[in-house]
């Protein structure tokens, strides 16, 4: 499970849920508006479907969004509360 | 009182002096010059009488998270003394429990006045047990639904851990009665408002000048658009008949779509100057919303910050809700795409049955949220369609034309839902929609606009309202190019500026004569 | 430790940050008198030279040596009802007419202040109608006023009158109290350029107030004493248009305008002045339009009068043998012509040399409590209106409704004057008040209406388009 979790990974995805973006280097995707809030879901979504991890709502900020990173650091963390 | 009135002026004048003057002895208590401003504005321009309905929101929204955090401390405490990993998660679960207790009872509190004030006489009007919508003689506090949603928003942040809740019920209390935001919003975020609102500023850094362009440019949406269209409108639509042609409809609307974007963007610019002379910047709540390329695109540039509130406190904890994930789950096995929009759908149709509520109980209001969350729940589960089909027919997406199109197609589809949201009748809007389509009668125009009474001089004078139009146009178009507007009107030459202040002034100064006779007081002021 | 180096970056900061900031106020105000240029001239091309506020205020100031006891403050109804030297001659008194177009009554509480600090008057005239106490939006007359009075004032005099004008609670709360610093966008002339050029041209010309005024307001003639008027006559086949509620509406009195009614009645009695409130004369039918709403509102008006001591007085409701206006007396639905003026100041005269010997004034008029009585007083159709009906299935109905007492038996024929210039009836005279038209009928059905028993071609008539 744990090998899953890697940026490129993420990033494939992320590609998945919404193509032409460069996610390696983006770390404005939500202030720049990149990502819409039905994309939000969409990757939340695919998380769920990908890692099996629910991200509750309280976690839908933009800063955990903003970036690949920051959405592979937040499931991480995701992983370990729930283990 | 109106926000381009001596009143107001000699208000902010006297506000703006104390302000800093207690800046230069103590900045520690600077903010106390911004509550009682706030307070003495909200006896000055609302009721004082509903002073206490805005004081008891605050005084819960105050009081619930600081109970929040005693209990995640009694929580905590007593994790600590559990002997062992079960009853440490049966303690979490139970303190869980009573905290979303908590919240659930301060919010149904908050909003429970908002539905009584707001919707409880109209209820029983609907219902037959009320003489007439305001037969109760309820007073509706000044700017009651923006501050019950400011602090609602407040509440669920301190629920969520975003911040250490505020002690000083007294700084609270400023948070949600900040005197610009009263009226008509921003609805902003304690995380964005709060802080500013406290740090206290020195005069030096305050954008004087830029904060009076965008009180004039306000004022000119305001008065040279808004306040000219709105006689014609109520003529309009007071007057809608069988034969009513859909030339005349289509006029109303297009009117109306101008009037509202005037009325409620230049009231904001209005409110926002002001709040940035005292250093504090609030949400921005438009960003050129006629420019959209959807309409959900529009509804993250019309109001913004009633949308993000939507969009945060309903729409994603809603979709991402335990039997919302099952029906996705569901849904997937009919499609992928579906599977991961559906429950964003459902959601979204949810936040416009609000947000339609939000605006009136009344039918009408609920046709129009409902259009608008259909819309765009439809545009969304056929996405993967239309970009089929744009490839099929080789159409250029990323192309100007592509763009403009866009734009024109979501202008549109917005004025078909102002037909909801202006036409207080659902039948008639229905009628009007209709008539739009098989009745338009340009020969018929002339006619029955006179009938409605609307006057030559009048429809003559709207001349002023154009050119007021076609200067917003033009500086929403530099904007959306990314030009900063006001920073080039101050870079002109002194003189010019001056012949040009005047020329503006002199447009709201002959609109607003003109219109003197119209009620004052903003159109969203008691939404 | 501070090097000479820093010392001297520190001190060519300060002088860029003096310099930034002397430019900013250089160019501030260089903005702001570019401003208030324009504003001066856009004053001189729009503002209207002549107006009748400017005539009276420029009158009463050449009128400064002379004696005046009464003065008659008010509206354009108040200003073209009472004529000075008709009063004068029957009395022996020296009236001033203060009273200018659409003067709101905080304005007539100035006019009348100044008049007893000036000349100590002994009576003061209030002249008033329904919408002088049930519209309040009059700031143009409010800034015209305003502007007049301060003409031949100091500057700081004139300055503290317009900063009372915009802190007075008509304005404050308002844009009004802002753009009201732009004076020419309350009282200008027509915004096309020939009238623009003619007001230049009437300003520059050398001609007084009063002489631009006769240029200005074609038929208008000035009698002295502050009163002017026309000779105009009013068209009663018109009287749907002319109508106060047709053209402002109708809505309840205001409290601040009863509130403003007391404080000049509180001001006449602090300073020993007579006050007499009159509701000026108009043709029966625009009092009739009120329905209920006028007595019923007007005697929220007696009450306030009364209970500050002042005398009140309703011409519309004065015995026939007191005063009963004539038809040719009125030039329009709301004012007296000339002719009806000094026939009406006559009459009044004699009932203010009633109230000066003491006698009951209240007992020479109807009162509103007995508004049947009134009612059945009129004996004449005072005007007939239609109006004009096509149900779902195209049939066309004109209705007609008569102005008139209770007691009056009216009759009604309905003619068809085609386009042609033909004339056909429709309907001959028969006490039924509505027609039905023929289908595909072109042209204006003329409505006559007159007495049962009269054998006259009709006492009224009125005219209803048709529509196509």
């Amino acid at each position: 499970m744990d090998d899953d979790l890697t940026l490129d990974h993420m990033i494939e995805l992320l590609e998945d849920v919404k193509g032409n973006v460069d996610y390696e280097n983006c770390t404005t995707l939500v202030d720049d508006r990149v990502l819409d809030s039905f994309d939000i879901l969409s990757i939340i979504s695919s998380i769920n479907d990908e890692f099996d991890v629910s991200v509750p709502a309280k976690d839908i900020v933009p800063d955990n969004f903003n970036s690949a990173q920051a959405m592979l650091e937040m499931v991480k963390r995701l992983v370990d509360e729930e283990g | 009182m109106d926000l381009l009135s001596l009143s107001f002026v000699l208000f902010l004048a006297v506000s703006l002096a104390a302000y800093y003057l207690v800046g230069r002895i103590c900045r520690n208590a600077q903010w106390l010059v911004l509550l009682a401003a706030s307070l003495a504005f909200y006896c000055l321009a609302g009721r004082w009488q509903t002073l206490a309905y805005m004081l008891a929101c605050a005084a819960i929204t105050w009081a619930a998270p600081l109970g929040l955090a005693r209990m995640d401390a009694a929580c905590r405490a007593e994790r600590a003394a559990a002997p062992d990993r079960a009853a440490r998660r049966a303690a979490k679960a139970a303190w869980a429990r009573r905290r979303r207790a908590v919240l659930v009872a301060s919010l149904a509190a908050c909003f429970g006045m908002l539905a009584y004030l707001k919707y409880w006489n109209v209820l029983l009007y609907e219902v037959g047990l009320a003489a007439s919508p305001s037969s109760l003689g309820l007073l509706l506090p000044l700017g009651v639904s923006f501050y019950t949603f400011q602090a609602a928003s407040y509440l669920v942040d301190a629920y969520n851990g975003r911040f250490e809740p505020q002690r000083n019920p007294l700084k609270h209390l400023l948070f949600v009665c900040w005197f610009p935001q009263v009226i008509q919003g921003p609805i902003n975020r304690y995380a964005d408002l709060g802080p500013q609102l406290l740090e206290g500023h020195s005069a030096k850094g305050v954008p004087v000048r830029r904060s009076l362009l965008r009180f004039g440019y306000g004022a000119l949406k305001k008065y040279a658009i808004a306040n000219m269209l709105v006689g014609t409108i109520d003529q309009i639509f007071s007057n809608v008949t069988p034969g009513i042609p859909g030339s005349v409809v289509a006029f109303g609307i297009l009117l109306y779509s101008a009037q509202q974007y005037g009325d409620f963007s230049g009231g904001i610019d209005m409110v926002e100057a002001a709040s940035s002379l005292f250093g504090v910047r609030m949400a921005e709540n438009f960003r050129r919303p006629y420019f959209s390329v959807s309409l959900a695109d529009f509804w993250r540039r019309w109001h913004i910050t009633l949308g993000a509130w939507m969009r945060d406190y309903v729409f994603f904890p809603f979709a991402v809700s335990r039997p919302m994930r099952a029906l996705g789950a569901r849904a997937s096995r009919l499609g992928e795409h579906l599977g991961r929009t559906l429950p964003a759908c459902v959601a979204n149709l949810l936040v416009f049955l609000i947000v339609g509520l939000w605006h009136g109980a009344e039918p009408h209001y609920v046709a129009w949220g409902l259009y608008n969350g259909l819309v765009i729940a439809l545009a969304d589960l056929l996405a993967p369609a239309f970009s089929r089909a744009n490839a099929a027919l080789r159409v250029d997406e990323s192309s100007r034309a592509h763009r403009a199109l866009c734009v024109a197609r979501t202008f549109l589809v917005v004025n078909v839902g102002w037909y909801f949201d202006r036409i207080y009748g659902f039948g008639d809007s229905l009628l009007c929609l209709r008539n739009t389509f098989t009745n338009f009668a340009p020969q018929q125009f002339h006619l029955w606009l006179m009938q409605a009474g609307v006057l030559d001089s009048t429809l003559k004078f709207m001349v002023l309202s154009a050119v007021a139009c076609l200067l917003v146009f033009a500086v929403s178009l530099a904007q959306e190019r990314g030009v900063d507007v006001s920073g080039r009107i101050l870079g002109w030459n002194c003189v010019v500026r001056g012949v040009f202040y005047f020329l503006v002034i002199a447009l709201v100064v002959v609109t607003s004569f003109l219109t003197q006779n119209v009620a004052g007081g903003f159109m969203y002021a008691n939404f | 430790m501070r090097t000479s180096k820093e010392g001297r970056n520190t001190k060519a900061a300060q002088g860029t940050a003096s310099h930034t900031w002397n430019r900013w106020v250089v160019e501030t105000l260089v903005v702001v008198v570019v401003i208030v240029a324009l504003d001066v001239l856009f004053s001189f091309a729009l503002e209207q030279y002549g107006s009748l506020s400017s005539v009276m205020w420029s009158e009463y100031r050449a009128a400064a040596g002379e004696n005046i006891d009464t003065v008659v403050v008010g509206s354009s109804t108040s200003q073209r009802a009472f004529d000075p030297t008709a009063l004068d001659d029957a009395l022996g008194t020296s009236t001033f007419s203060m009273a200018t177009p659409a003067q709101p009554l905080d304005d007539s509480y100035t006019a009348a202040r100044q008049a007893i600090e000036d000349h100590h008057v002994r009576r003061v005239i209030l002249g008033v109608d329904y919408e002088s106490l049930s519209n309040d939006n009059w700031a143009g007359s409010h800034v015209a006023f305003a502007r007049a009075k301060m003409e031949g004032e100091s500057l700081p005099r004139a300055s503290a009158d317009y900063w009372k004008l915009l802190v007075s609670p008509a304005f404050v709360r308002r844009a009004d109290s802002l753009c009201a610093l732009f004076p020419w966008g309350y009282n200008h002339v027509k915004l096309d350029p020939s009238s623009v050029v003619a007001n230049v041209r009437e300003r520059l010309s050398g001609d007084d107030a009063l002489e631009a005024a006769k240029v200005v307001n074609g038929g208008w003639t000035y009698y002295g004493r502050g009163y002017g008027n026309y000779d105009y006559l009013i068209d009663y086949s018109q009287a749907r248009k002319e109508t106060s509620v047709a053209i402002h509406g109708l809505s309840d009195f205001k409290q601040t305008c009863l509130d403003q009614v007391a404080d000049i009645a509180r001001l006449c009695r602090e300073n020993g002045v007579q006050l007499v409130v009159v509701v000026t004369p108009r043709p029966a039918f625009n009092v009739l339009v009120y329905g209920e709403k006028y007595p019923e509102q007007m005697e929220l008006l007696q009450d306030v009068a009364e209970a500050q001591g002042a005398t009140f007085v309703d011409a519309n409701l004065l015995h026939a043998d007191v005063y009963s206006p004539q038809d040719a007396d009125f030039g329009d639905g709301e004012h007296l012509n000339h002719a009806g003026a000094t026939r009406f100041s006559q009459e009044f005269a004699s009932l203010l040399r009633a109230l000066d010997e003491g006698q009951d004034v209240g007992s020479l008029s109807y009162s509103y409590d007995g508004w049947d009585q009134y009612l059945a007083s009129i004996r004449q159709i005072s005007a007939v209106v239609s109006r004009l009906d096509v149900s779902s299935d195209g049939t066309a109905t004109v209705t007609a409704q008569s102005y008139t007492g209770t007691d009056v038996q009216v009759e009604y024929r309905f003619l068809l004057m085609g386009e042609d210039g033909s004339m056909t009836v429709l309907q001959d005279w028969g006490s039924s008040d509505s027609c039905e038209v023929p289908e595909g009928s072109r042209g204006r059905v003329t409505v006559c209406a007159r007495q049962v028993g009269s054998t006259a071609d009709y006492d009224r008539y009125c005219m209803q388009g048709l529509a196509h």
